[in-house]
C-alpha cells in the first residue's frame, strides 16, 4: 500500500497553467512548442487554449507569478456580461472619447499576477477588431479600453477578458474614491512644489553661506533674501498644508502628534525668517524651511506608495456575489440588471442554478439553497416563503422571488470579502504602542524645547530662535512614528506577494514568536481530494457501471467525496429524487430501482458487511443489495513533509491533531515525522490541547481548513486557514494561505520574524537618533539646516530599512516546485 | 554681477515651467502607474506566435465548436 502510494506521488504532475497538482490520469493538456504540458482542469485548459490559440504563449515565457486557478463557475456565467450593454446603465461607466464616436470605460481586473498580465490583456484586446486602444494599470488592477461602439460590444470585451482568466468589471470611482485620487494628486503637486521650491532656496542661500564678509554687496544680499522669501511662501502655504491641517486637528482632539511640533518649526521658522527679511535684521531659515518641508513629505510619500502597493487588490466583492440580477418591474416584466444596481425592497426572480444576487426574505416559491459560500455546510437547505436568504448562495431546485432587504455593500457576504482593510483598519498593537510613545515623546519635546528656548535667553538671546528650531527640527519624532507602520506595511506586502493574507493586525506580531504549530489533518496536511483509488464489483455488475451509477448519485454534491466521483459522470445517466443523508451518504432512484451510496450499514441494512480492505471504503446498493465497494484516499500535500522538516529545523513544535481514526493519523504522522499527533479529537478536545500548550508558555499557531475548526482557529495565538477552505473559516483566521502550497508557511512565519526584528532595529534606531541629537542641538552646535537633513535622513533610514524586507528571500524554491517552470516554460 | 539681472528672473521662468510640466503630467494620469512601464519595456511588442489570419481562422473554429480548438 505504502510502496502504490509513494510511485503515485513521484509521477505527480503541476499544472503548466496554475501551477496546482494535475489529478492522476487528467485528460486536461495544451501543446506549446510541440510540447505537451499536463493541465489540472477543464477552467484551466478552456484559458490556456484560449491564450495559446490567440498567439500568445509568450505570456508562459515572460510571466514571472504564477496566475490563479480560474474559476470554473465564473466561466459558466459569461452569458451575463451582456447585462453591461444596456445603454441606461453604460451611462454610468462609458465615456465618449474626446475625438467622435468612440468610447472609452475603465475595468476593474481580477488575477493580474505579474506584468505579464498586462501584456496578455493588453494583446488579446488590441487584437479585437474595434477596439483602438487598451492601457493596463498595474498598481491599481485596472484596464482603460477605447472601442468603437458600432463595432463591436462590451460584452465582448469582457467576454474576451474572462476567457483568458481575467474577469473584469466597469469600474467608476465613488465619491471616497475620488476623493482618495484627488488626495493623492494633491500630495504628488506639493511634493513637486517643495522640491523645485527647495532647489531654488538653496541656489540663492549657498552664496550667502559660501561667500566671505562683503563678498556680496546688500543689494544682492536683500534681493537674495526676498526671492528666497517668495519662492518659500507657496512651499509653506501649499505644500506643508497637511502638516497645519493636522496639527490643528490633533490639538482640537487634545493629542499632541508630531505634527504639531513639526508645524510649530515650519510656520516659526516662516515667520521669524520673514520678519528677518522685512526688518532687515536677523538669520535668514528659508532653506531649511523648505528642505525640511520637502523631505517630510517625500517620506510620506515613500510611505504612501508601499503602502498602497501592499494594500487591496482585488475588487470588492467580486465573485461572491452574482453579477446580474433579474428583477420584477411593477408592471410584472422582468428586467436584468447588474447585481449592483439593486436596492432595499426590489423584487428580484432567482431561477434555479443561479446564484441570489442580494441578501432577502423569500416572497413566493419553496427551493433548496446551497449556502456553502458562507456556511461551508455542503448539504442545501430547505428555504420557504418568510425565510431568509443570503446573497451569494446557490439556488438549486426551483425559482423563487425575493424580497431585497440588504443589496450591494450591505450585503452579509460582502463584508466577508475584503479581508485586507479589516487588517488595516484596527491597528496592531506595537503600532499603538508607537503612537502612544510618540505622544509622550513629542510632549516631553515641548517641554524641552520650551527650557532650552528659555536658557538660551539668558545665555545669547540673538542665537535664541535658531537654537529652538534645530531643537524642533531636529528631534522630529518622524522616524519614531515611521518606525513600525513602515515595517509592517511592507511585512504585509510581502506576505500578500507570496500569496498570503493577513487579515488581522497582530498577526505578524504573533507569527514571529510561535513555538508550536498544530496541523489539523482534513485539508491541510492533505489536498483534500479524494480520490477512486479502487473498485470491486461484486453480484450483476461492471465496475464501469457502478462508477457511473455513483457518479450520477453524487452529481449535485458539492462533498469532496462526491467530487472523487466526478470523472464518470455521464450525462445520459441521471438520477431522481436525490436524498443526501449526512454523515450516512446518499440516495436516489434510477429506472424506478432505489440505489444508495455510503456507509456499509446505510446502504445494505441488517447485514454485517465488512469492506474488503483498509482505509476509506463506500458501499454501493441497489434496493438493499450491495452491488460494489470503492476505496477512497485523501492525498497528502506535496511539500507537506518538507514543511514539517523546515518548520523543526526553525526550531518550531510539530503537532498533528485529528479527528479521524488513530490508525490513518499514525500512518500520516510518521510518513511526515511528526512525533506528537492525537486522533479521534473533538473541537473541544483541541481547543483544550491547545489551551494546555498555552498555559506551558507556549504561542501556538493552528493551520485549520473546515466550519469546525472556527473555534479552535479562534483559540490558538494566530490562526491559518488553507486555500479552499470555507469563506467563514477565513475570516475568523488570522491569516489565510492563498496558495495551495504548505511551504508558504514556512515563509510566513520567517516574513514575520523579519519585519519584527526591522520593526525592532528601526524602534532603536529612531529612539537613539533623538536622544543623541537633542543635546548637540540644546547646546546650539547643529545649524537648522543640518538638523533638517538630520531629521530627513533619520526618517529614511527607517523608511529604507523598512523596505529591505521587500527584497525578503527565503532561500531558492525546490526544484520541484511549480515556480521552477517559470524559468524553464 | 549685472548677468544675474538676466539670470535670475530666467531661472525663475524655467522653474514656473518645469511645476506647470509637472502639474500637467499629474493631470494627465502619468503618475497613476510607476510599476507597469518599468516591465513593459521588457516585451516585445509584435511578440505574437501566429499571424492574424491564422488567429482568425482558429477563433472562428473555436466559436463553431463552442470550445477551445485543437491543434
Amino acid at each position: 500500500m505504502s510502496h502504490q502510494a509513494s510511485t503515485a506521488e513521484a509521477a505527480v504532475d503541476y499544472c503548466y497553467h496554475c501551477g496546482s497538482l494535475v489529478p492522476a490520469g487528467a485528460p486536461w493538456s495544451i501543446v506549446l512548442d510541440e510540447r505537451e504540458h499536463p493541465l489540472c482542469c477543464p477552467g484551466c485548459e478552456a484559458v490556456a487554449h484560449a491564450i495559446v490559440d490567440g498567439g500568445l504563449g509568450s505570456y508562459y515565457r515572460f510571466r514571472t507569478e504564477l496566475p490563479e486557478r480560474p474559476d470554473e463557475r465564473q466561466a459558466v456565467k459569461a452569458e451575463t456580461w451582456a447585462v453591461f450593454d444596456d445603454p441606461g446603465l453604460q451611462r454610468q461607466f462609458v465615456h465618449a472619447e474626446d475625438d467622435g464616436d468612440r468610447v472609452h470605460a475603465t475595468l476593474a481586473v481580477d488575477g493580474i499576477t505579474c506584468a505579464a498580465c498586462a501584456w496578455l490583456i493588453e494583446h488579446r484586446l488590441n487584437d479585437l477588431e474595434g477596439v483602438t486602444s487598451s492601457a493596463v494599470n498595474l498598481s491599481h488592477h485596472r484596464v482603460r479600453v477605447a472601442w468603437d461602439p458600432a463595432r463591436l460590444k462590451l460584452s465582448r470585451i469582457l467576454a474576451e477578458m474572462a476567457a483568458i482568466g481575467y474577469s473584469a468589471q466597469p469600474y467608476e470611482p465613488d465619491a471616497a474614491q475620488q476623493r482618495l485620487q484627488f488626495e493623492e494628486r494633491m500630495n504628488i503637486r506639493r511634493l513637486i512644489v517643495a522640491a523645485v521650491g527647495m532647489a531654488q532656496v538653496m541656489m540663492f542661500s549657498i552664496p550667502i553661506y559660501m561667500a566671505a564678509p562683503g563678498e556680496i554687496s546688500a543689494d544682492f544680499y536683500a534681493l537674495f533674501h526676498w526671492l528666497s522669501f517668495a519662492l518659500a511662501t507657496p512651499v509653506v502655504f501649499f505644500s506643508a498644508m497637511p502638516f497645519f491641517r493636522n496639527a490643528v486637528r490633533d490639538l482640537r482632539a487634545r493629542v499632541l502628534g508630531m505634527d504639531v511640533p513639526v508645524s510649530i518649526a515650519i510656520g516659526g521658522a516662516y515667520l521669524a525668517s520673514g520678519y528677518a527679511v522685512i526688518a532687515d535684521t536677523g538669520e535668514v531659515y528659508f532653506d531649511s524651511v523648505a528642505m525640511f518641508t520637502f523631505f517630510l513629505l517625500f517620506g510620506r510619500y515613500v510611505e504612501a506608495r508601499a503602502r498602497r502597493r501592499s494594500g487591496h487588490t482585488g475588487n470588492v466583492m467580486a465573485g461572491a456575489l452574482p453579477l446580474s440580477a433579474v428583477r420584477l418591474e411593477a408592471n410584472g416584466e422582468e428586467r436584468i440588471l447588474p447585481a449592483s444596481e439593486l436596492v432595499a425592497g426590489d423584487r428580484v426572480v432567482v431561477k434555479p442554478g443561479h446564484g441570489v444576487p442580494a441578501d432577502g426574505v423569500i416572497e413566493e416559491g419553496e427551493s433548496s439553497l446551497d449556502e456553502s459560500m458562507l456556511t461551508g455546510e455542503y448539504l442545501p437547505v430547505n428555504r420557504r416563503i418568510g425565510d431568509s436568504v443570503t446573497g451569494g448562495s446557490q439556488n438549486i431546485e426551483s425559482p423563487l422571488v425575493v424580497r431585497v432587504t440588504h443589496a450591494g455593500k450591505n450585503a452579509r457576504v460582502a463584508s466577508i470579502v475584503d479581508l485586507t482593510d479589516r487588517a488595516f483598519a484596527s491597528r496592531p498593537r506595537l503600532a499603538r504602542l508607537a503612537a502612544r510613545m510618540s505622544h509622550l515623546f513629542v510632549l516631553r519635546l515641548l517641554i524641552v524645547t520650551v527650557c532650552v528656548t528659555t536658557a538660551w535667553w539668558f545665555i545669547d538671546p540673538s542665537r535664541m530662535l535658531w537654537v529652538m528650531l534645530s531643537v524642533l527640527v531636529v528631534t522630529c519624532p518622524c522616524a519614531l512614528a515611521l518606525a513600525t507602520p513602515t515595517a509592517l506595511t511592507a511585512g504585509h506586502g510581502q506576505l500578500r506577494r507570496r500569496g498570503i493574507l493577513i487579515t488581522r493586525a497582530d498577526a505578524i506580531e504573533s507569527l514571529s514568536q510561535v513555538d508550536r504549530v498544530i496541523f489539523d489533518k482534513t485539508g491541510t496536511l492533505t489536498c483534500g481530494e479524494m480520490q477512486l483509488i479502487d473498485t470491486r464489483p461484486l453480484d450483476g455488475i461492471t465496475a464501469e457501471r457502478a462508477r457511473t451509477v455513483a457518479a450520477a448519485l453524487e452529481a449535485h454534491s458539492e462533498h469532496p467525496i462526491a467530487r472523487a466521483f466526478r470523472p464518470w459522470r455521464q450525462a445520459t445517466v441521471d438520477a431522481s429524487d436525490r436524498v443526501s443523508r449526512t454523515g450516512l451518504g446518499v440516495e436516489g432512484t434510477m429506472d424506478g430501482k432505489r440505489w444508495r451510496l455510503g456507509r456499509a450499514d446505510f446502504v445494505a441494512p441488517g447485514r454485517a458487511l465488512t469492506p474488503p480492505g483498509e482505509g476509506q471504503w463506500l458501499l454501493l446498493g441497489e434496493e438493499g443489495e450491495p452491488r460494489a465497494w470503492f476505496a477512497l484516499r485523501d492525498r497528502l500535500r506535496e511539500d507537506a513533509a518538507e514543511t514539517v522538516a523546515e518548520l523543526k529545523a526553525r526550531g518550531i513544535q510539530v503537532e498533528l491533531l485529528s479527528g479521524d481514526t488513530a490508525e490513518t493519523v499514525r500512518g500520516m504522522a510518521e510518513q511526515l515525522g511528526i512525533e506528537t499527533w492525537q486522533a479521534g479529537a473533538s473541537p473541544e478536545g483541541k481547543l483544550a490541547r491547545i489551551r494546555e500548550c498555552q498555559a506551558a508558555g507556549e504561542k501556538v499557531a493552528m493551520i485549520g481548513d473546515g466550519i469546525n475548526d472556527v473555534p479552535v482557529l479562534a483559540g490558538a495565538d494566530v490562526s491559518i486557514a488553507m486555500n479552499g477552505a470555507t469563506d467563514l473559516a477565513r475570516t475568523s483566521a488570522d491569516a489565510v494561505l492563498l496558495s495551495p502550497r504548505l511551504l508558504r508557511i514556512v515563509e510566513a512565519i520567517e516574513i514575520a520574524r523579519a519585519t519584527r526584528r526591522i520593526m525592532r532595529q528601526n524602534m532603536i534606531w529612531s529612539v537613539c537618533y533623538n536622544f543623541s541629537a537633542l543635546p548637540l542641538a540644546a547646546i546650539g552646535i547643529v545649524p537648522p539646516w543640518v538638523a533638517a537633513l538630520g531629521m530627513s535622513g533619520s526618517s529614511l533610514v527607517v523608511v529604507g530599512n523598512a523596505l529591505r524586507l521587500n527584497r525578503f528571500r527565503l532561500r531558492p524554491a525546490p526544484v520541484s516546485a511549480p515556480e521552477a517552470r517559470l524559468v524553464n516554460a | 554681477m549685472t548677468i544675474l539681472y538676466l539670470l535670475i528672473p530666467l531661472s525663475l521662468i524655467l522653474l514656473g515651467l518645469a511645476v506647470w510640466a509637472f502639474f500637467w503630467a499629474v493631470k494627465n494620469d502619468q503618475f497613476e502607474d510607476l510599476e507597469g512601464p518599468a516591465h513593459r519595456i521588457l516585451f516585445d511588442e509584435d511578440e505574437n506566435d501566429l499571424s492574424a489570419e491564422e488567429r482568425e481562422k482558429r477563433r472562428k473554429s473555436a466559436d463553431k465548436h463552442d470550445g477551445p480548438a485543437k491543434r
